[in-house]
């Protein structure tokens, strides 16, 4: 079901449409087509929601990357497509659904950037939305868009691209975002770097410790970890 | 291994004699058709990595499907060492067991205690230490770590130090999946469809990995001459699942050999793993060459005659 495309196919399959346009290369089976046609109509039904345009798009990075994310990791873990966490480690899988099922959003979104596209594996850009929607969960899109919709594209960034030497910590990436999202959004707090202080501070005490063997669980970690910075900014 | 610098004690080799640590084999096992079937982990060596190939008898552990459960039982005799001045943490501290699995490859890691206890709760006795880990969560790789941490701080001021891990008393590293080489078997089990066939899915045998994704031997467990393939003796390979693999070799040589010609599997520089390239070294050695389907046949079916007799 979920293809993956090797590092050297991508390579060629890139090149091959940077020559011609940045057109879908679908197989002919039962998969491909009705994913792609579900994508371009979820693209299609944001930019009418939030009348955004393809310039306006590049404004709004975040606004259309939040609501393409909820939408593209709902769909994926559907039983229509069945992505696992397994699937979604593989770099292969999201280089083919970026090169040969969507190129032309990801070209929309990106141009040729082909770091975002397939080179850089923590940064193609369809990867790091799923993965950003899968660490910040709370069991619901509704749920999980109310604490995500006050961020920025920095703290997506600081999210993601911190999976510490043995992978993320599922639980704990849920709990932080949870805590985060519960910070209103015109807060002083925010504006701060609040976030990329937090997630710092995280990196640097998880490389003795294990917050899940704490006694109170990751709630209290994360209490503790935020109040590092909440009471110190709160007085100044 | 971190190359963080330690404020606190940590547990070395010489504590880890000092507090008696023992422990039985490790069990890894999963569960298909109501029994639990072992991988082989006889040959672990103790005090180096330890590295299983989760693969068993009937080669049908899938971990999209599957669950993989770790066991072992451990004893720590003299535990009353961890505690005090020469310890890990304080003399009236408590300290704890957890199990912990991860991979770096999937971008994941969990970490579950297993108990706390005290310096005065009694030498730890055949401790079983036990989880289950779910399936389609991991690929390529997964290490599992027992672990022992401070339950309370490490000393009274350091309050923020509860949680900290002292070291490691066993780690084993789980192969998902091997760098390749071996010949890509699906099964299936359907009393409706032929005892096997080959299926080609690649788009470019230059470029497409020799793995199932691309390319693979199906065998249907549920058909009446399934029995004659021994499956059940693997990884012994009966005659028939000789003729069966040599039959899947062919089809697939002749269908890369009509992307490739002879010549060009000769000398063109595939991308290496690639079926193409697989399929080039296979039949660079077989006798006969590429020159006629009826000699390519012949030469596939000898090699891999001589390849299983060793």
């Amino acid at each position: 079901m979920w293809k993956e495309m090797s590092r050297k196919e991508a390579d060629k399959r890139f090149e091959e449409m940077v020559n011609n346009g940045f057109e879908p290369k679908l197989r002919k089976n039962q998969f491909d087509a009705p994913l792609r046609d579900h994508l371009i109509a979820m693209h299609n039904e944001i930019l009418e929601e939030f009348s955004l345009n393809e310039e306006s798009l590049n404004k709004k990075t975040y606004l259309y990357d939040l609501q393409f994310a909820l939408r593209l990791y709902n769909l994926l873990i559907s039983d229509d497509f069945q992505m696992s966490v397994q699937s979604a480690s593989s770099d292969g899988v999201w280089r083919y659904i970026s090169l040969n099922i969507i190129p032309d959003i990801v070209h929309t979104r990106w141009g040729s950037n082909d770091n975002r596209f397939y080179k850089q594996p923590r940064r193609i850009w369809v990867k790091t939305l799923w993965w950003y929607i899968f660490l910040s969960w709370q069991g619901s899109v509704r749920e999980t868009e109310s604490i995500l919709r006050s961020n920025t594209t920095d703290d997506l960034v600081q999210l993601v691209e911190r999976a510490g030497a043995n992978g993320y910590r599922v639980s704990l990436s849920r709990e932080i975002m949870k805590y985060y999202g519960q910070i209103p959004s015109d807060s002083d707090l925010r504006s701060r770097n609040l976030f990329r202080k937090v997630m710092k501070l995280n990196t640097a005490k998880t490389s003795t410790l294990e917050p899940e063997l704490i006694d109170g669980g990751i709630e209290a970690y994360v209490r503790d970890l935020f109040e590092n910075f909440t009471k110190e900014l709160q007085r100044q | 291994m971190n190359n963080t610098i330690s404020f606190f004690k940590t547990l070395d080799e010489d504590m880890l004699l000092d507090i008696g640590y023992q422990e039985t084999p490790l069990s890894l096992s999963f569960t298909r058709d109501g029994m639990e079937r072992f991988f082989d982990t006889s040959n672990l060596g103790e005090g180096h990595i330890k590295e299983v190939l989760l693969q068993e008898d009937s080669y049908s552990f899938d971990f999209s499907k599957d669950c993989l459960k770790y066991s072992k039982y451990i004893t720590i005799q003299n535990h009353q060492r961890l505690f005090g001045m020469n310890g890990l943490v304080s003399e009236d501290g408590e300290v704890g067991l957890a199990v912990k699995y991860y991979s770096k490859e999937s971008q994941q890691q969990y970490t579950k205690p297993v108990r706390k206890f005290t310096s005065d709760s009694g030498p730890i006795v055949d401790q079983l230490v036990e989880i289950e880990i779910p399936p389609s969560f991991f690929r390529k790789n997964l290490t599992i770590e027992v672990l022992l941490f401070a339950v309370s701080p490490i000393v009274k001021e350091l309050p923020g130090s509860r949680g900290t891990i002292f070291g490691s008393l066993d780690s084993v590293r789980c192969v998902i999946e091997g760098e390749g080489g071996s010949f890509p078997i699906l099964y299936h089990d359907d009393p409706g469809k032929p005892l096997w066939w080959v299926e080609c899915n690649w788009e470019d045998a230059a470029i497409d990995p020799f793995h199932e994704d691309y390319v693979s031997l199906n065998i249907n467990r549920k058909h009446p001459d399934a029995k004659d393939l021994k499956l059940n003796k693997m990884p012994e390979v009966s005659p028939m699942m000789k003729q069966v693999i040599s039959s899947a070799l062919f089809t697939i040589s002749l269908k890369v050999l009509h992307e490739y010609n002879s010549e060009q599997l000769k000398i063109e520089d595939f991308d290496e793993g690639s079926i193409a390239s697989a399929i080039s070294y296979f039949t660079e050695n077989v006798e006969g060459s590429v020159s006629s389907p009826e000699l390519l046949s012949k030469g596939i079916l000898k090699s891999v005659t001589e390849r299983f007799e060793g």
